[in-house]
């Protein structure tokens, strides 16, 4: 019986369970006879991308609402307050009221703003976090595609959220707009270097650039995470990708692009009603986003946190591997939102100081102290 | 010639199609940023044809460094230059029969190559997929086989260009460059 | 190949999906009367003067194009680190199209080192040139 439960959950049986279930996991919940012929081919096993496509969009919508109420409640409770509470239970519906009232709004266009690029500008935020969406593991077989250039994949259709920040300040023909576009601009070309050259640590040390073969990379106990497998360069990593990713997404402290006490709301000041909630959509899919790579690259993916001992593993690879994924993301969505009600805003040249002449610098030399760990055969 | 068309063909044209409709907005549109937006659409068809190529490195490098870097750096050059997002441009030659010339030369050229892009008999097969692995054994290898010394070449290459632009854009003892300048 | 086809279905349902949101919006929203005030650009309530499209500082200049180089350079270190731990292990790179090709650990940590170091030179050269000061 043991030898059974430790086959089901070795490396093997995980990597070779099914793909692109997504579509079989929607269609067990439908009956197999439909008399549409359309419905009846959207079901069919051959368009299970398509299937995962939608399941994906409606995912992202949903998370984006949950994330809004998140915030504000884990904001709330830091500010010993309680947060949105009439809309639903717990006030859970309450980002889908706002939405609801975000489409009911006018779309304001000011006065000499270039309408094609004004309206131009929502679309690729939104459009650029899907597309990472695409290639995130979330379990062992839940992932729409698996591409051999995973990471840098991500690390190249991330950096096309900058257009849409960069056209909606320039279009919107305000001063603020176009100061916080700069400032955002800066700011997330700069770290987003950080970004890729922590990611590259890892790439070098599990020798995979495909996002399911890194997870798989770290099969075994919670020791071989790499956050914790190496002596120090993974808790270093991580760290730098913590605060690296946080500074992309223009969150608190490093909010600079739209600090309210000097630029109103930063690029997007002249957006307003539906055009704003797909910045604003896009933001908090983002953040999702850099948790769930952070999850991926650092703490295990959708992997069980096993410590070696029999029992308590079989108990562990019990709980679905999705789970596990989520509950890292979020422990890690967490800590993005206890660093934003924390601590203070630097200044500008502070901020560009720490990415630098700090943080690059670092990076540079963790990559080239764990290669050389590596050379001399002291690792892994 | 029709029921010989593949799927791959289909994407050829239309990301051809897409690619030849971008480039001719980027020159033809009398607004630099609207230029910089259809260029991306340009470069990014263009990585479409890398994937077709199934050289995904290529790919990834076109949307991460052209797409990414240089349409980004471009952008961040016109919005540092004073209104010239909202100036209307005159084209550089004026002479419609010199122009005319050019562009007929231009497409007998392109045209040249129609035969044998038609015949049935060309090579079909399709390009082996050279995967991160390999681009990155060839880049390493030390034999005649390899890409060693290029490699190492594109290091200083870029360092030349870095220290090049620094020194130019440090160079602001113009007082002209002084003033109304905001953070 | 199908995986690409597949992102870029993605790319259209989500562009479908920001475009629905937006049509939806404009059929259904309030639309206010416009007037002259409607159409200002917000400078905090009072009336907007000057020219919006202000001049910037060269610094951003030079930060974008620091990162531009930065950029390129990851790229190219991601197929190299990839076949790092390879040739660790094994002594050597085991290619499609070829015989395995052989390289010493040794060898490939010298030559990202030379790859690096020119860049941690220009580093130090913006650095030490001020470029990376911010005025």
């Amino acid at each position: 019986m043991a030898k059974e439960e430790l086959a089901k959950n070795s490396l093997e049986a995980l990597k070779n369970a099914d793909q692109h279930p997504v579509g079989d996991v929607i269609r067990k919940y439908f009956s197999e006879n439909f008399e549409n012929e359309f419905i009846a081919h959207v079901f069919s096993s051959s368009s299970n991308i398509l299937l995962s496509i939608l399941v994906m969009t409606a995912f992202a919508g949903g998370t984006a609402s949950f994330l809004i109420w998140l915030e504000r409640k884990v904001c709330a409770r830091m500010q010993v307050r309680l947060g949105p509470t009439r809309v639903g239970p717990f006030g859970l519906l309450q980002s889908i009221a706002d939405g609801i009232k975000l489409v009911f709004k006018e779309m304001l266009r000011p006065k000499g703003a270039d309408p094609f690029i004004f309206y131009l500008a929502p679309f690729l935020p939104a459009t650029a976090s899907f597309l990472v969406l695409a290639v995130i593991p979330f379990d062992k077989n839940i992932q729409v595609v698996d591409i051999d250039v995973g990471a840098l994949y991500v690390i190249a259709v991330s950096g096309f959220g900058i257009f849409g920040i960069l056209l909606g300040g320039w279009a919107s023909n305000s001063k603020y707009s176009l100061l916080g576009a700069m400032r955002a601009g800066a700011q997330m070309i700069s770290y987003e270097i950080s970004v890729g050259l922590g990611l590259l640590l890892i790439v070098m040390l599990s020798g995979e650039t495909s996002l399911r073969e890194i997870v798989f990379s770290q099969y075994g106990t919670v020791n071989n995470w790499w956050i914790f497998k190496l002596p120090i360069f993974g808790i270093i990593a991580f760290i730098l990708f913590l605060i690296s990713s946080t500074a992309e997404l223009n969150r608190g402290p490093f909010d600079l692009p739209e600090a309210e006490s000097e630029l109103s709301a930063g690029f997007h000041t002249e957006y307003s009603g539906i055009t704003f909630s797909m910045f604003f959509l896009a933001e908090f899919i983002n953040m999702f986003i850099a948790g769930a790579i952070g999850t991926t690259f650092f703490l295990g993916g959708f992997l069980p946190f096993t410590i070696g001992i029999e029992g308590f593993d079989n108990i562990m690879f019990m709980i679905p591997g999705w789970a596990w994924f989520f509950a890292k993301t979020y422990f890690i969505i967490f800590l993005f939102m206890w660093f934003r009600w924390s601590f203070p805003r630097p200044r500008i040249d502070q901020l560009m100081n720490l990415e630098w002449k700090f943080m690059l610098p670092a990076n540079l030399l963790n990559i080239i102290i764990a290669g050389a760990f590596l050379t001399l055969g002291w690792l892994l | 010639m029709l029921s010989s068309i593949t799927i791959q063909d289909l994407f050829f044209f239309v990301l051809s199609s897409v690619i030849i409709f971008g480039a001719i907005m980027v020159v033809s549109s009398k607004n630099l940023i609207h230029s910089a937006i259809n260029l991306i659409l340009c470069l990014f068809s263009t990585a479409g044809l890398f994937i077709l190529l199934n050289a995904e490195f290529v790919a990834i490098a076109q949307v991460m460094v052209y797409i990414g870097g240089v349409v980004v750096f471009m952008l961040f050059t016109i919005f540092l230059t004073t209104r010239l997002g909202e100036e209307h441009l005159e084209p550089l030659f004026k002479n419609k029969f010199f122009n005319g010339t050019i562009l007929v030369m231009a497409a007998c050229w392109v045209a040249s190559f129609i035969p044998s892009v038609i015949d049935p008999e060309r090579d079909q097969t399709f390009a082996q997929n050279a995967s991160l692995t390999e681009v990155g054994a060839r880049f390493l290898d030390l034999r005649e086989s390899g890409f060693i010394v290029p490699f190492e070449v594109i290091s200083v290459l870029i360092l030349v260009a870095m220290i090049g632009a620094i020194a130019i854009a440090k160079n602001d003892n113009d007082p002209k460059n002084k003033d109304e300048v905001s953070n | 190949m199908e995986a690409y086809i597949a992102i870029a279905a993605y790319c259209f349902v989500g562009l479908l999906f920001v475009g629905g949101a937006l049509v939806a919006s404009k059929l259904v929203a309030f639309t206010s009367e416009n007037t002259d005030v409607k159409g200002q650009p917000y400078e905090c309530g009072i009336e907007a003067f000057g020219d919006s499209r202000i001049r910037f500082k060269i610094g951003y200049f030079i930060y974008a194009l620091i990162f531009l180089v930065f950029d390129v350079e990851s790229l190219f270190l991601y197929p190299c680190m990839r076949i790092f731990k390879q040739v660790v292990e094994t002594g050597k790179v085991v290619s499609q199209f070829s015989q395995p090709i052989e390289i010493a650990p040794i060898v490939i940590f010298m030559e990202l080192s030379v790859f690096f170091f020119v860049l941690i030179f220009g580093l130090i050269y913006a650095w030490r040139k001020g470029a990376l000061k911010w005025e």
